[in-house]
């Protein structure tokens, strides 16, 4: 092989390292960052509402021991089923930027439900200061629920207007390493259309180069970050990000196994090939 | 056969040395272009990585005005004792809600007794926390039993303040000042904006 057409080679197996990352990127956002669906699964996986219902009732409980009213008041005031959709609320606003609605209302009435039973059962006569205490307390009640649901309105709204500028971009994207790819890989085929065997070599260059790659970023962000102890916003969110962080991250790390081995076989099996038909 | 292998070898290796020329240029190139951005990047998720140690509690001791090794965040460290109105109730080091529903929360923005400064102590009004708070009169005595020595304060006062006046319980080192409160009214219904707040001076140490 000549000198140029074995630096062209090169240049093109370069090429195609860098687009096969590409491609692991664009498939990533797609299958996971901009999934909804995705997203939900992992909020099952690790019981993301179980762990909101959690936050809210100890939010509750932050009022109930200063009210001077019983801890079953605080208890029942809203079901999993409400939980589910608000959660789904805030993620239709997250990626489709539906408007939030949560279901504080329907908190509000069992609360003041509650509260006047227990009034009703005590005889207590509330002057105007006590049911000005009863409104503030029930502001209180209906302010944490929203505050647990939707724990950083700010947060969601950069996550919402984030998602709206990757997927714009993505849009035009979403194809282009891949066409990239085909087109890089027929360039190749065609240069060495007289010898394929070069073409299984300089693609296992590139595969071997693209998962060693891989496993290095993966390695430095092990060993740089403390994934298990990443926290955002609240229990629920961090544990969220913690399950769905360590399963794209496992998945790349999995691709670069791949990749590497690939590569090898694809390098070792031009090596064979060529040494038979060379000693032919 | 041996030279069979060395050639296949020698044809793999040159392979193998391509493709560890392109993971050296590539990673060479992402630290030069984009080095400060992956630093970044780096430091703002470390930022929002807690590390949880075990912490052991080591016994706290008093020299002077200065406390060593101060208790661990909610620790029992002390019992808060007014006999005049039969209380007694253990003392934890925080206040937040949780360490609320066990006992007496110690401010961690205020000082600790004997050091010199406001001692800022609360409690649930129910009548097994500071229920009975009200009860107790100018001049009654307040002991606090801590685990590096007793403290004795005598009430000098006592006052209904608005929930949001922090003026009220203000921390200073210029005089030691046991202040506790809890929510008033005792038997308030909903939420109670008014604290009931009781002042005591240092007696002895």
């Amino acid at each position: 092989m000549d000198v140029f057409k074995y630096i062209v080679n090169i240049i093109l197996s370069f090429l195609i390292m860098i687009t096969i990352l590409f491609v692991i990127a664009v498939n990533i956002l797609n299958n996971n960052i901009l999934n909804k669906d995705y997203i939900k699964e992992k909020m099952k996986e690790t019981e993301f509402n179980l762990q909101i219902s959690r936050e809210v009732q100890s939010g509750f409980e932050k009022y109930i021991y200063q009210s001077g009213l019983p801890l079953e008041t605080i208890e029942n005031l809203f079901t999993q089923e409400m939980i589910q959709e608000d959660v789904d609320s805030i993620l239709d606003f997250i990626y489709e930027g539906t408007e939030i609605s949560l279901s504080s209302d329907t908190v509000r009435n069992n609360l003041d439900k509650k509260i006047q039973d227990y009034v009703s059962s005590q005889k207590i006569n509330l002057n105007k200061q006590g049911k000005n205490n009863i409104k503030n307390f029930e502001d209180l009640i209906v302010k944490e629920y929203n505050n647990n649901v939707n724990a950083s309105k700010n947060t969601y709204e950069q996550a919402q207007s984030t998602i709206e500028k990757i997927r714009n971009i993505n849009n035009f994207i979403r194809f282009l390493p891949i066409i990239l790819l085909s087109i890089l890989i027929i360039i190749l085929i065609f240069i060495n259309v007289t010898d394929l065997l070069e073409v299984i070599n300089f693609l296992g260059i590139s595969l071997l180069s693209a998962g060693a790659l891989i496993k290095i970023g993966i390695s430095l962000i092990f060993s740089n970050i403390d994934i298990d102890n990443l926290v955002l916003i609240s229990t629920s969110v961090s544990n969220l990000l913690i399950n769905a962080v360590k399963e794209i991250l496992y998945n790349i790390s999995d691709k670069g196994n791949i990749f590497i081995v690939c590569g090898i076989v694809a390098i070792l099996v031009h090596a064979i090939i060529k040494n038979v038909k060379t000693n032919k | 056969m041996s030279k069979k292998i060395l050639n296949i070898f020698k044809a793999a290796i040159i392979s193998l040395i391509v493709a560890f020329l392109f993971v050296i240029i590539t990673c060479i190139t992402l630290s030069k272009i984009g080095k400060e951005k992956i630093n970044t990047a780096i430091y703002l998720l470390k930022v929002i990585t807690v590390n949880e140690q075990n912490i052991k509690g080591v016994q706290p001791v008093l020299e002077g005005n200065v406390l060593i090794n101060y208790p661990t965040y909610g620790s029992k460290y002390a019992t808060i004792k007014i006999d005049s109105i039969g209380l007694e109730l253990p003392v934890y080091y925080g206040a937040n809600y949780t360490i609320l529903k066990s006992g007496v929360a110690h401010d961690e923005n205020s000082f600790f007794p004997g050091e010199g400064g406001s001692i800022i102590l609360a409690g649930h009004n129910f009548s097994s926390f500071l229920g009975d708070l009200p009860e107790a009169k100018i001049g009654d005595k307040i002991e606090l039993e801590t685990n590096y020595g007793n403290f004795t304060y005598e009430i000098y006062d006592t006052k209904i303040v608005k929930e949001t006046a922090v003026d009220e319980v203000p921390i200073q080192d210029e005089k030691e000042i046991l202040m506790i409160y809890t929510c008033w009214p005792i038997n308030n219904i909903g939420h109670a904006s008014e604290r009931y707040v009781v002042y005591a001076n240092l007696l002895e140490e």
